[in-house]
């Protein structure tokens, strides 16, 4: 047992170019798999990041009903102390931000255009939305830049989209007048406004139909109390939507709430995002096979190049269940040794793109500039451990299974034969 | 605001106030009223401060009106795509605090019959053909009144020129009015109040005061912005003549300087001060 | 030359074995390769498909203003001529008109705001999956329902028509004079019924009930099935309020919560005639032969429609970035594959020409002694490579072609993953491949680049051997 280790290890360092040939590829295949799939994982994420940061959230939570008539009538009314009750139960939570979704018209002078209105808590609502996102902004400030106290002018801010204010055709600190249908009432309710921002997403419908507010403001306009339209969760993992949606329907009481995911809500973006997906296992499939090959390639090549070594042990009186056994621990010395620094190294990668991002309009130019608002400036890489570990382990059997057959044809050979070849 | 048959005086304030802006506005009084005493005793107020420029508006506003009014008129729109005629009844009761209207298309054919009513901030419309009431939604608020250049909006509208602004006198002159004759010219600048909900910039306007110091509009340019130079939307008032014993102006009309050409123009028949209307008058029943 | 050739070739054939080996790792890499981008383009022409056939089509066409405002008269005038026009280009597969306005249906005592869209339901079904939709009773009948004429008045009805306002009007003065002494004049007898024939001939109301097809969210909202009469409220482009009776023929569901909840689909000719838009339309929806060539497409309307009537022509891709912006990052992820398939192909093929060297080094060494140049060793060796790298990507090719036509005719389920919809549409389970030029030749040329550049090492290395140091190593 230890002999065959010995003379293994051996092996290995007697021929150092050659094992160093071999662990290049395989040390290239680790890494760069460790490092494509966090790419490729945090390509996903993020997809699903910009779908949910326009206006979305992983979890939300509504009045029972209002998915299918978001009216007035549908509104959470016990908001606050829900939110508190989920504050408390979610552990997984990092924010919850409440929105109020009005229709109303927003008009400056003799302009007038019909739009929604999203009341939002402007402190909360910068850290989880792309709209609210500084970087959103072309002109102007968030509204949770803007001074809590109003300042002398005393009209609350607004903040609308790009084509919105050309339509209006309005500027930062122009005054606009909002007027909605409060609830249960057949009048309207109107307030000016100062656009104190503009915001640019690229979605037509967001750049030209939505305006934010502050909550506050939003449930004044309505005449409302504390009701908002949507609980939007936050969690710190979309990996744990599921579950925790789940949860949270068993908890509320049904008949008052409905709790649904984002994917629920934005069927479209998990469709692209599945498929997606679906493409990217496909081709880690191939992947997988090229990398099998490759390995196999190697391994069967050092192998015959070494019938007379081998040769010369099987007539040294090695049995050739000996010869199997050498072959297999070089095999896994070779893969153990392999993947700790292909890991190391895919790891490393993993690190930098995980911390720094990939820039990919860096990386690809301008290609991107005609979606490109809709990305995000970079991609940040994340690993699934247990699909690092899958991985890491595939390649270790797959290397083992590979050497079957090297080793079963060195163990094969006529010892004669063989030393007197090459 | 806008005429006195459009003019729907606010009936119910949409009063926000969070308690920190009374607080501010609080403040700002006890600041402000010892230092104005200060001022107009220091140098002698100016005569424009004194004038109640907030009442003759008002008073200008409220000319086409009484209490209530019954009144037939005609509209004329001019448009590029299209140019019509209405000839309409309108009612208007403004003796609550919420006031109410009806306007009743009496031709052509085509919308005869036709009603849009407002009561309580409210706006229905009425369609004959098929007896169907339709209460207005938000979206339609934009939407121009029987496409006209006044807008549903204009029916609803809550400004109040006397009352939703700042009032600054920019220029009074002596001068001479068919039918009244001499007369004084007044141009006020109205600035909306911080919080006003009103989406004009700055309103023009322009009034005179006959002897007996009786406001009648003249004419009124609507800016987007203060700082505009060019008006969004100008109403003039003209051709004064008696009707029900009272001296007002019959015909008003609608400029977008944006569109030349355009124009919509509306022009008194009858009217009649005073009316005994009741709620009746704006119910259901007499839409149809 | 020749004969560095015809050693090249007999060194291949002499280590049959491992050239076997290397050759099938190469023809693996590439097949796969050829693969991959079959699929991408596959899975890409699948977000396209489910993003344009639910609604949009390849390319519309629009007024310049009417996407930003959505104003009623920003049309596109003469539509027929326009949409026989475009139909006419090359690459063009259909075109079909559609019209939208804004509404308030009722039913009952429920009134709901809609979104009015006419669509030809003939060419409509060639362009997008609209017609198909259908949940409940059925798509919109193909003939637009018959509607009278409207005629102008005559002299006569004319002057009779300022009568009756007279008329009117001369009874709202009574009824004003009246007012104060209760009760109000009722009206003339015989105005409505006069005015009814009169607006009869003006705008005629058809002879039944228009069809109309409401998402399944508004038909529950308001409580209506199929044959119910339900009531629009509209504003047509004179800034009329009109109303008419309509008849649900059928529920539609797209998928999309605003569609289903807000949309109702009207005959093109009906929702013309309605809104007094005769011949116009605001979108001209247009599918392409070739999903690929829209954007090419589209810029070549642009130019055949200039001259006319301003007009934007935009493909989808300018419509919808957000799906443009999934499908570039998905490019862009496959192509970081493709890029890590051909480094483990490289490094396979530097591998193999490195042993082969290091193990031939008496033999290169020899035949650098009997006089071959250094660079004519460096040339067998790449040459060597080259010759292996041909064969195996000839063999990579007829691997990849056949995946992919597998792929293409099979599929791949992809149902495994779950449910899928794009734009509410569901996306057929079955992922297929796609075959293009560039995702043949692209594998190829970088796969043989890629083993000249990995041959290089070796070729140098062997080049560099000394003559004694290789005979001295045997």
């Amino acid at each position: 047992m230890k002999l065959e280790r010995k003379l293994a290890m051996r092996n290995l360092l007697r021929n150092r170019q050659r094992s160093l040939l071999t662990s290049i590829m395989i040390v290239a295949t680790v890494s760069l798999m460790i490092l494509f799939q966090g790419l490729s994982d945090g390509g996903h994420r993020a997809m699903v990041d910009i779908g949910i940061k326009m206006g979305l959230g992983h979890v939300l939570v509504y009045q029972q009903g209002y998915n299918d008539d978001p009216s007035l009538e549908h509104l959470l009314v016990d908001a606050t102390a829900t939110g508190q009750q989920l504050q408390q139960s979610v552990p997984e939570l990092t924010h919850m931000v409440r929105r109020l979704h009005l229709n109303g018209l927003i008009q400056a002078g003799a302009n007038g255009v019909p739009i929604t209105l999203s009341g939002v808590d402007p402190g909360l609502e910068v850290q989880v939305s792309r709209i609210a996102d500084r970087k959103s902004m072309m002109a102007g400030q968030t509204l949770a830049e803007l001074p809590r106290e109003r300042s002398g002018h005393g009209l609350p801010g607004i903040v609308i989209g790009e084509q919105l204010a050309r339509n209006l055709e309005v500027g930062l600190g122009d005054r606009v007048t909002v007027s909605v249908k409060p609830k249960g009432s057949s009048d309207l309710s109107r307030e000016a406004f100062l656009v104190t921002g503009i915001f640019k997403t690229g979605m037509q419908e967001l750049d030209a139909f939505w305006a934010e507010l502050d909550i506050a403001d939003a449930q004044r306009l309505a005449r409302l109390g504390q009701e908002v339209s949507v609980l939007a969760l936050y969690l710190d993992d979309v990996e744990k939507v599921g579950p925790v949606a789940a949860r949270l329907a068993s908890q509320l009481p049904a008949d008052k709430y409905e709790v649904l995911r984002w994917d629920q809500v934005a069927p479209e973006l998990h469709s692209a995002v599945m498929l997606d997906a679906a493409g990217m296992y496909l081709l880690m499939v191939i992947v997988f096979v090229v990398v099998a090959a490759a390995i196999l390639n190697t391994i069967l090549i050092s192998v015959m190049k070494r019938t007379r070594e081998f040769g010369v042990m099987l007539a040294l009186g090695a049995s050739p269940a000996l010869v199997v056994r050498v072959v297999f621990w070089e095999a896994l010395f070779l893969a153990l040794f392999c993947i700790a620094l292909g890991g190391a190294l895919g790891y490393a990668g993993h690190h930098h793109f995980a911390t720094e991002g990939l820039n990919f309009r860096e990386v690809f130019g301008t290609t991107l500039e005609a979606g490109g608002v809709l990305l995000p400036d970079r991609f940040f890489s994340f690993i699934y451990p247990g699909k690092l570990a899958f991985c890491l382990l595939f390649v270790l059997l797959l290397t083992l299974l590979v050497t079957i057959y090297p080793a079963i044809r060195a163990s094969r050979l006529a010892p004669v034969e063989a030393t007197r070849h090459g | 605001m806008l005429s006195p048959v459009f003019h729907l005086r606010r009936s119910r304030t949409v009063h926000p106030s969070p308690f920190r802006w009374k607080d501010s506005m609080a403040t700002y009084r006890t600041l402000t009223v010892p230092l104005t005493l200060l001022l107009s005793l220091a140098a002698h107020a100016s005569a424009a401060d004194s004038l109640p420029l907030q009442q003759w508006i008002k008073q200008a506003e409220t000319i086409l009106r009484g209490d209530t009014s019954a009144a037939i008129m005609s509209m004329k729109i001019k448009k590029e795509a299209y140019q019509r005629e209405y000839d309409l009844m309108v009612l208007t009761d403004d003796r609550a605090e919420s006031s109410k209207v009806l306007i009743k298309m009496l031709g052509p054919a085509l919308w005869r019959g036709n009603a849009t009513v407002k009561v309580d901030d409210k706006i229905s419309f009425y369609d004959p053909r098929n007896s169907r009431v339709t209460v207005m939604g938000s979206s339609m608020l934009g939407d121009n009144w029987m496409g006209s250049h006044f807008s549903n909006d204009d029916l609803m509208r809550e400004t109040d020129l006397s009352r939703h602004y700042d009032y600054q006198l920019l220029q009074q002159q002596a001068g001479q009015e068919e039918g009244i004759g001499a007369v004084r010219h007044y141009t006020i600048k109205l600035s909306p109040k911080p919080t006003a909900p009103v989406a004009w910039g700055k309103v023009v306007y322009q009034l005179y005061l006959d002897g007996q110091q009786r406001a009648y509009p003249k004419q009124l340019d609507y800016f987007q912005r203060a700082e505009d130079a060019q008006a969004a939307r100008t109403l003039s008032y003209s051709a004064l003549k008696a009707m029900d014993g009272k001296t007002v102006p019959t015909r008003m009309t609608m400029l977008l300087p944006a569109k030349r050409g355009e124009f919509t123009e509306i022009e008194y028949r009858k009217l009649k001060f005073n009316v005994k209307v009741s709620a009746e008058n704006f119910g259901e029943r007499a839409l149809q | 030359m020749n004969a560095i050739a015809r050693i090249a070739f007999r060194n291949l054939g002499r280590n049959r074995r491992r050239s076997l080996i290397t050759g099938a790792g190469i023809a693996l890499g590439v097949g796969m390769c050829i693969a991959v981008l079959g699929i991408m383009e596959g899975l890409s022409a699948e977000l396209i498909n489910g993003t344009t056939d639910g609604q949009l089509g390849h390319i519309q066409v629009h007024h310049p203003d009417y996407l930003s405002r959505r104003q009623l008269l920003k049309t596109v005038q003469q539509a027929p001529v326009l949409s026989e026009k475009v139909a006419a280009q090359p690459g063009i597969a259909a075109v079909s008109g559609r019209l939208y306005g804004w509404a308030y249906l009722s039913y009952r005592q429920r009134a709901i705001g809609v979104q009015l869209l006419g669509v030809d339901p003939v060419h409509e079904g060639a362009v997008t999956r609209m017609p198909r939709q259908i949940v409940a009773g059925s798509f919109l009948p193909a003939a637009p329902t018959p509607w009278p004429a409207s005629k102008q008045l005559s002299e006569a009805q004319a002057a009779q028509d300022r009568a009756l306002t007279e008329q009117a009007i001369a009874s709202a003065f009574d009824q004003i004079e009246q007012l104060d002494a209760a009760p109000a004049v009722p009206a003339p007898a015989g105005l409505a019924a006069q005015t009814q024939a009169i607006v009869e001939q003006i705008a005629p109301t058809p002879s039944k009930p228009p069809a109309v097809v409401l998402g399944n969210k508004l038909a529950r909202n308001l409580g209506v099935r199929p044959g119910d009469l339900v009531t629009v409220l509209y504003e047509n482009a004179q800034g009329a309020q009109l109303s008419l009776q309509v008849q649900v023929v059928g529920i539609s569901r797209t998928g999309t919560d605003l569609l289903d909840r807000t949309r109702a689909l009207l005959h093109l000719a009906d929702l013309q005639q309605m809104l007094g838009l005769q011949e116009q339309v605001h979108e001209l929806a247009i599918r392409a032969q070739q999903p690929q060539q829209a954007q090419a497409l589209a810029a070549s309307l642009q130019q055949v429609l200039s001259g006319g009537q301003a007009l934007s022509v935009q493909d989808w891709a300018a419509l919808r970035p957000d799906i443009l912006a999934l499908i570039t990052s998905n490019r862009m992820l496959m192509g970081s594959l493709v890029f890590i398939v051909f480094l483990i192909a490289g490094s396979g093929v530097l591998n193999t020409m490195l042993m082969s060297v290091l193990e031939r080094q008496k033999e290169l060494s020899m035949m650098k002694a009997l006089g071959l140049s250094a660079p004519g060793v460096t040339w067998l060796v790449l040459l060597e490579t080259l010759l292996l790298t041909l064969l195996a990507t000839a063999a990579g090719l007829v691997l990849g072609l056949g995946l992919i036509l597998y792929l293409q005719q099979v599929g791949w389920d992809i149902r495994s993953f779950g449910e899928f919809s794009l734009s509410g549409v569901e996306v057929a389970p079955v992922l297929r491949a796609e075959l293009t030029a560039s995702g043949v030749v692209i594998p190829l040329v970088a796969m043989w680049l890629i083993a000249i550049l990995a041959a290089l090492h070796p070729a140098i290395r062997a080049a560099r051997i000394s003559p004694a140091l290789g005979m001295r190593s045997a």
